[in-house]
């Protein structure tokens, strides 16, 4: 799969929108808000539990702020908010991040439901960042053998961007935040996923961990710090550990890729034989593995996987454009369009479920049991269903070979994520 | 042709700080990956001299090779200029390809510059609370410069991502003013090859008379950011120390420039374009796009291919800039021909010239 990726420079984190995260941070924010009274209403018992628990371990706040801190945590808990997160770890962290952005002092109730609202957005956004990264990572070692520029791709495209979008996450809410509790919650996050995987002991609190970085690392502030701080307390530490941990996912990796070859050499054998449109092999190459890692091996679409469909949808299309007339020219007619349409048809003769999302219910029953007569026989309402698709898809007036690909992804996401798709196997 | 003979990537790096043993100053063959000593040339390489000017930073140029027959060579060389905070960083690199992008190189070269000042920042730090020795300071601190050079070297050469990309620039920046130069060549006591500028001619538009456009653009300072586009004797000596019969006779001028302003985030670029008359005579244009002047009655930058081209083939057939001017797209801006170089002083202004160049007429 990752023969198509053109650069390794171009394996890069991307972090969301500010535009996202502010509304993200208000959603949250007033859910808070609006929650933990109902909390303190409904759940008395469960407070009063976990008020004696952590008697001590929360005892400099103020009385609101006991409450409040303590239904945000049963709001955390019932939600699921942030996985395995003991009720002392979250206590300690409380007194941490005050202190990190220096609100141990003078500190409003609204702004201390703000306070927990960056916290909480900063370690969902973090985790997920930290599996990016993690693929990320395998997919360059893949191509780079050398360890040093491994490691700086690693920071430089992966971790700094993380980083930073992780203190953004504390900006929208209008708190200054310590560098080194970013990193922490970096360092704690990788010892959650890549050194105690399962319940461990052996976990400590993010607090914990910042107290480390705050005494091996003297300053706090400047966003020149973050090579250094990522260096120093993220990769000298726990790369080799973490190469440890990728290391199978690599292999299968590569053996996905070698198999997937032979494959699609196969494949693509037998349709150059009955069709001569060898310049889109590519893409129905790329579609197919994309379709047996979702149909067959049960992977997940998420984000990373989005990305990587849609960039390479768009680098195919326009590598093969080069080569096709009929993208070449400067306004793309909707020749182009039904020029892609045939790819679609190729790709449903060799995994018939895909063409199940648009084929009429009462039509189900046709072509289950021959698809690829249906296929011939009703290729006008499918075409239409297609395009009707495509042009749903393609915001903008303007037919572009962007505007195609990032189309012709959505619909294949949108496809592959449908559960009709995969409740049938026609190889079977 | 890749000949690693021809292949340079040399940073300079510059901190200033208040410690006594500062500046700290470090040249760096990224091509050897190795901290390279010998190219000094007796006295240490000074970068500070591009960040004197506070109003228009020189950030970018690509140098143009000519050999000793005047021809044009596949061969272009590259300098950049990044600075944060206390550190400053130079960085030449030489190539066979002309399209790599502004742009991008110069994050990477942010990057690098960013992250050295902060790891300075932090060894100073540890270094003044006594947890680390000099000695360790200067270990870590190659450990890291070699790690980043490394990677800056594997993006420019190994991967090429920093290439054939497209330029960001201003929505619509105009042509404000050409400048053509009149030059000689000659050979300085390093054997190196020098440009004089003997004579200067301003073509330019009228609203540059205008009084918001007179405090920006002087001629002096316009001269001056010329001649700080052209390759510093000191950094050329140093490269041309390193493998001297490959630079032999090369003549190596700019080809673009690219100039912005701190305070306001003006983009400037200038293009060149060189004639040469007969062994040691040639004549400079040079095409000023800048961001920071807009008025309807300019030329589009979009334009300048075209133009460029119009001009060069004029200036093949007839060496009379007059008639050259006439016949371009510049025929209805003001001219001011042949002036010589010192005799422009620094408070003069456009039309100040054309005054005093009446005055010698008559």
């Amino acid at each position: 799969m990752n023969h198509l990726i053109n650069q390794i420079s171009d394996i890069v984190y991307s972090p969301e929108s500010i535009f996202d995260k502010v509304n993200k941070f208000k959603t949250l924010f007033d859910y808070f808000n609006g929650n933990y009274r109902d909390f303190i209403q409904n759940q008395p018992t469960f407070l009063s539990e976990i008020r004696k628990k952590l008697k001590i371990e929360i005892g400099f706040l103020s009385p609101q702020k006991k409450e409040i801190s303590l239904a945000i945590y049963g709001i955390l808990l019932t939600e699921d908010l942030i996985e395995k997160y003991s009720e002392f770890h979250y206590a300690e962290d409380i007194s941490t991040l005050l202190d990190v952005t220096n609100k141990k002092n003078i500190c409003t109730e609204d702004e201390f439901v703000g306070l927990l609202t960056s916290f909480v957005h900063c370690i969902k956004g973090s985790t997920k960042a930290l599996d990016v990264i993690l693929e990320n990572l395998c997919l360059t070692k893949i191509k780079e053998k050398d360890r040093d520029i491994s490691e700086m791709l690693l920071i430089k495209n992966n971790f700094l961007p993380a980083l930073s979008e992780a203190f953004l996450e504390f900006e929208v809410g209008e708190f200054q935040v310590d560098l080194r509790f970013i990193t922490a919650i970096f360092s704690y996050l990788i010892e959650k996923k890549v050194l105690t995987d399962g319940p461990d002991q052996n976990l400590k609190s993010i607090s914990y961990y910042y107290n480390v970085i705050k005494s091996k690392y003297p300053l706090s502030e400047g966003e020149d710090l973050y090579y250094d701080l990522i260096r120093t307390q993220l990769i000298v530490p726990y790369y080799s550990e973490i190469e440890k941990y990728i290391l199978p996912k690599i292999e299968s990796l590569l053996l996905q890729q070698s198999l997937s070859k032979i494959d699609n050499q196969e494949e693509i054998g037998e349709i150059t034989s009955d069709d001569e449109k060898s310049e889109v092999h590519p893409i129905i190459a790329f579609v197919s593995e994309i379709v047996e890692e979702v149909l067959n091996q049960n992977q997940a679409i998420n984000s990373a996987k989005k990305q990587h469909i849609e960039s390479n949808i768009a680098y195919l299309l326009k590598k093969s454009s080069t080569e096709n007339e009929t993208f070449s020219s400067p306004t793309l007619s909707s020749g182009a369009l039904i020029e892609i349409i045939d790819i679609w048809f190729i790709l449903f003769s060799l995994y018939p479920q895909l063409a199940l999302h648009l084929v009429n219910l009462s039509d189900y029953a046709d072509y289950t049991e021959n698809p690829e007569n249906y296929l011939q026989t009703n290729r006008r309402k499918i075409m239409q269903q297609l395009n009707i698709k495509f042009r749903r898809y393609i915001s903008s007036d303007e037919i572009s070979i962007d505007n195609i690909a990032k189309a012709f992804a959505k619909i294949l996401i949108e496809i592959l994520s449908n559960p009709t798709t995969k409740t049938i196997d026609f190889q079977k | 042709m890749t000949d690693s003979k021809s292949k340079y990537n040399i940073l300079i790096l510059n901190i200033d700080a208040s410690d006594e043993h500062l500046p700290f100053r470090m040249i760096f063959n990224c091509v050897e990956g190795e901290e390279v000593t010998d190219l000094r040339d007796g006295k240490e390489q000074d970068i500070s001299e591009y960040f004197e000017d506070e109003y228009l930073q020189l950030e970018a140029v690509k140098f143009a090779n000519y050999d000793k027959n005047n021809e044009r060579l596949e061969l272009f060389f590259y300098q950049f200029i990044s600075n944060h905070d206390s550190v400053s960083l130079l960085n030449f690199f030489s190539s066979n390809y002309s399209d790599f992008c502004i742009n991008k190189t110069k994050e990477d070269l942010n990057f690098i510059c960013k992250s050295v000042c902060g790891l300075f920042k932090r060894l100073e730090d540890q270094k003044y609370e006594r947890i680390i020795s000099k000695n360790d300071q200067l270990e870590i601190f190659n450990e890291n410069l070699s790690k980043l050079c490394k990677y800056y070297q594997w993006q420019l050469f190994e991967e090429q991502n920093l290439r054939r990309s497209d330029e960001i620039d201003d929505p619509t920046p105009m042509i404000s003013q050409v400048i053509f130069l009149d030059c000689t060549l000659r050979k300085d006591n390093r054997n190196l090859i020098q440009l004089d500028f003997n004579e200067v001619s301003f073509v330019y538009p009228e609203v540059l008379n205008h009084p918001t456009y007179k405090g920006i653009i002087i001629p002096y300072n316009c001269l001056e950011q010329i001649q700080r586009c052209f390759m510093s004797s000191n950094l050329f000596s140093n490269v041309k120390l390193a493998n001297s019969s490959f630079f032999d006779d090369l003549i190596s001028v700019p080809d673009t420039a690219y100039l912005t302003s701190p305070e306001t985030s003006d983009k400037i670029k200038i293009v060149f374009d060189y004639h040469f008359y007969g062994e040691d005579s040639l004549l400079i244009s040079a095409y000023f796009i800048d961001s920071r002047i807009y008025d309807s009655s300019l030329l589009d930058s979009r334009e300048l291919p075209q133009i460029r081209r119009n001009i060069s083939s004029y200036l093949e057939t007839d060496s009379d800039l007059e008639n050259v001017i006439v016949n371009s797209a510049f025929r209805n801006w003001y001219k001011v021909l042949r002036v010589r170089t010192e005799d422009i002083e620094k408070d003069h202004c456009l039309d100040r010239i054309i005054e005093d160049k009446k005055v010698d007429n008559l």
